[in-house]
């Protein structure tokens, strides 16, 4: 009880008076207490990542050993992330041919690059017509460049008469680096299911609101008119189809983007900031309890 | 059997009908513009003055927290103020609270700051990549920008980058603007960063996150915001109105890119198949209520 209750209290009471305080005395030792206390957090916040991945793996693994409901989307989701885990710290890609000198046959070197990069002959003219002292970074023309296929274009390179050598991207530049394996993975794989499952978003929006959206009293039918008025004033249509009251000064408030901003300004900043005020209330309430030790719950258990 | 009119019939059309629909009033508007103005509202104008009364010195401290799923939304502003901001000769400090931003960033910099204006990396702008930790980054960064970001993403020691040298916390930035889909973002700015610091702060956003937004707007906590796709296309107008007609400072680049902008209009090029998008969905509420209401008269009279 000791070490799994109060010892985690009192850290947590530490840590959340120091925090507290440092807000208020912006001044040694508060002031450095509080850079230690969010470099910890940045610690924990990588290690917490750990936790996620293995619970991840906890969770989908269990269900395709157990063949439950959906496990081929659970093995998906394991072999994803192994995947994106490979990609990530063990196999890059992202090697590419460095051109030192075009040699003897520069022309016949040029054409080579062109073809190889998908590029306009001139521009590759320009581009390694004078290579640095570290040579010149050739991009070739293909998703991912591994070590095999850099290594060819360094031989035909070479057989053409120019002088090249192998290049790589370091660990860690390499998730953001051009023909990596990690960058197909994200743009061949997480960019096209993540826009279109977003996408779907719409069509459901529609049905939605024909079958939802009807007038059963007075709160409904002001939600509906007013959910209305923004979607027609925040696009150009709404301003097309109003324009003409700016031409009468007295109906010039009809003017749809003017009812938008109007209804975004006022009667909806209002709420908001009614919901915000007492979520923020809320907070405070409860962090003074966990700080007090009157809250376990975040402990987890009774 | 009482008769079952066309208007009852309504209640229970298909959903896939309405999907079919949708699909089709996003299309064609896509395959055949319509070309609608876009008429700047106070939120954005709001947004766009904060960010171009800065001086041409000011540096911009720049946050990715965004992915694929609304990049749609996002990304076209993210574009825009880059574009905004380097047509004026600003410097920009990207920083990325979303793993994905980090993909997001480097998209918009790779276009904007290598392929249109030809920038140098690390003089005029440089991107210090993701760290995990929310708003524990931001506050840390309040503190110390070296303890938290060592390095920059392509891990180069901040030390040794020329644009980070007078950056030493959060304070030697002149503005904070927030490319925020979510959680962290935006309001974690205004909380951790924006209000404690005195930092003047501004935010682009999807559009559901306005309402809990808008609160911080009114009190003056933030300069604006860039409300979803229309947002964003309203600001590409600005921006491209601001250098048409030569107003305030203008670098000789941005003059000539000004075609290159006035072409790739991301979001402008989206609103009317939003505008259409949107009629349908209230010409669905309509006729879902117009059902709705015969549907239970006749209830009634039976």
């Amino acid at each position: 009880m000791f070490w799994k209750r109060t010892i985690p209290s009192i850290i947590v009471a530490a840590v959340g008076i120091i925090m507290l305080l440092s807000w208020f005395i912006p001044h040694a030792p508060f002031d450095e207490l509080e850079i230690h206390a969010t470099q910890w957090y940045d610690i924990i916040a990588s290690f917490a990542m750990i936790l996620g991945g293995l619970n991840l793996l906890k969770l989908q693994g269990r269900k395709v050993v157990k063949r439950q409901k959906g496990w081929a989307y659970s093995l998906a989701a394991v072999l994803a992330f192994f995947m994106t885990l490979t990609f990530g710290f063990m196999v890059k890609g992202g090697f590419y041919p460095n051109l030192e000198s075009p040699g003897d046959n520069p022309e016949a070197v040029y054409a080579y690059i062109a073809e190889a990069t998908n590029s306009d002959l001139e521009n590759t003219r320009s581009l390694y017509s004078d290579p640095g002292e570290d040579g010149e970074q050739i991009i070739l023309y293909k998703a991912i460049v591994s070590k095999r296929t850099a290594k060819k274009a360094i031989d035909e390179l070479e057989a053409l008469g120019a002088t090249a050598s192998l290049g790589e991207l370091q660990w860690g530049s390499h998730v953001q680096g051009q023909k990596t394996y990690y960058r197909w993975v994200f743009y061949s794989f997480f960019t096209p299911l993540s826009a279109t499952m977003f996408a779907l978003l719409a069509f459901f929006v529609a049905s939605a609101s024909y079958r939802a959206f009807k007038i059963r009293n007075a709160e409904a039918t002001v939600l509906l008119v007013s959910g209305i008025l923004i979607m027609l004033g925040r696009v150009p249509l709404g301003a097309y189809l109003t324009a003409w009251t700016q031409k009468i000064s007295w109906l010039s408030w009809l003017h749809l983007p003017t009812i938008q901003e109007w209804l975004y300004q006022y009667p909806n900043a209002a709420g908001s900031r009614a919901i915000m005020i007492g979520i923020g209330l809320g907070i405070v309430g409860t962090s003074l309890r966990i700080i007090l030790g009157i809250e376990k719950s975040f402990m987890g258990g009774d | 059997m009482a008769k079952v009119s066309f208007l009852e019939k309504l209640d229970s059309l298909d959903r896939r009908i309405i999907f079919l629909i949708i699909a089709l009033v996003v299309f064609i508007p896509l395959l055949v513009p319509l070309g609608l103005p876009v008429e700047t509202t106070q939120l954005t104008e709001d947004a766009f003055y904060a960010l171009d009364e800065l001086p041409q010195d000011a540096k911009i401290l720049l946050s990715f927290e965004y992915g694929p799923s609304t990049k749609p939304e996002i990304h076209p502003m993210a574009i825009s103020v880059l574009r905004h901001l380097f047509s004026k000769g600003n410097k920009v400090i990207i920083m990325c609270l979303w793993p994905d931003g980090l993909f997001m960033a480097n998209e918009a910099l790779d276009l904007v700051a290598r392929q249109e204006f030809n920038l140098e990396y690390g003089v005029d702008y440089v991107n210090l990549g993701y760290r995990p930790g929310n708003e524990a980054i931001i506050k840390g960064i309040t503190k110390s920008f070296a303890a938290n970001f060592s390095i920059d993403s392509k891990g180069t020691s901040i030390s040794q980058i020329p644009i980070m040298h007078d950056i030493q916390t959060a304070r030697d930035v002149d503005f904070i603007f927030s490319l925020s889909a979510g959680y962290p973002g935006a309001i974690e700015w205004v909380l951790y960063a924006g209000d404690p610091l005195q930092i003047p702060i501004s935010s682009g956003n999807t559009s559901i996150q306005v309402n809990q937004l808008l609160p911080y707007v009114k009190s003056g906590q933030m300069k604006g915001i860039i409300a979803g796709m229309p947002g964003a296309a309203e600001y590409e107008t600005m921006v491209i109105r601001k250098i048409e007609k030569n107003i305030g400072v203008i670098t000789d680049d941005a003059r000539k890119l000004l075609p290159n902008f006035k072409e790739r209009r991301n979001a402008t090029k989206f609103m009317d198949a939003q505008s259409i998008a949107h009629l349908m969905i209230v010409l669905f509420i309509v006729l879902g209520n117009v059902s709705f209401f015969v549907k239970r008269r006749k209830q009634k009279k039976y």
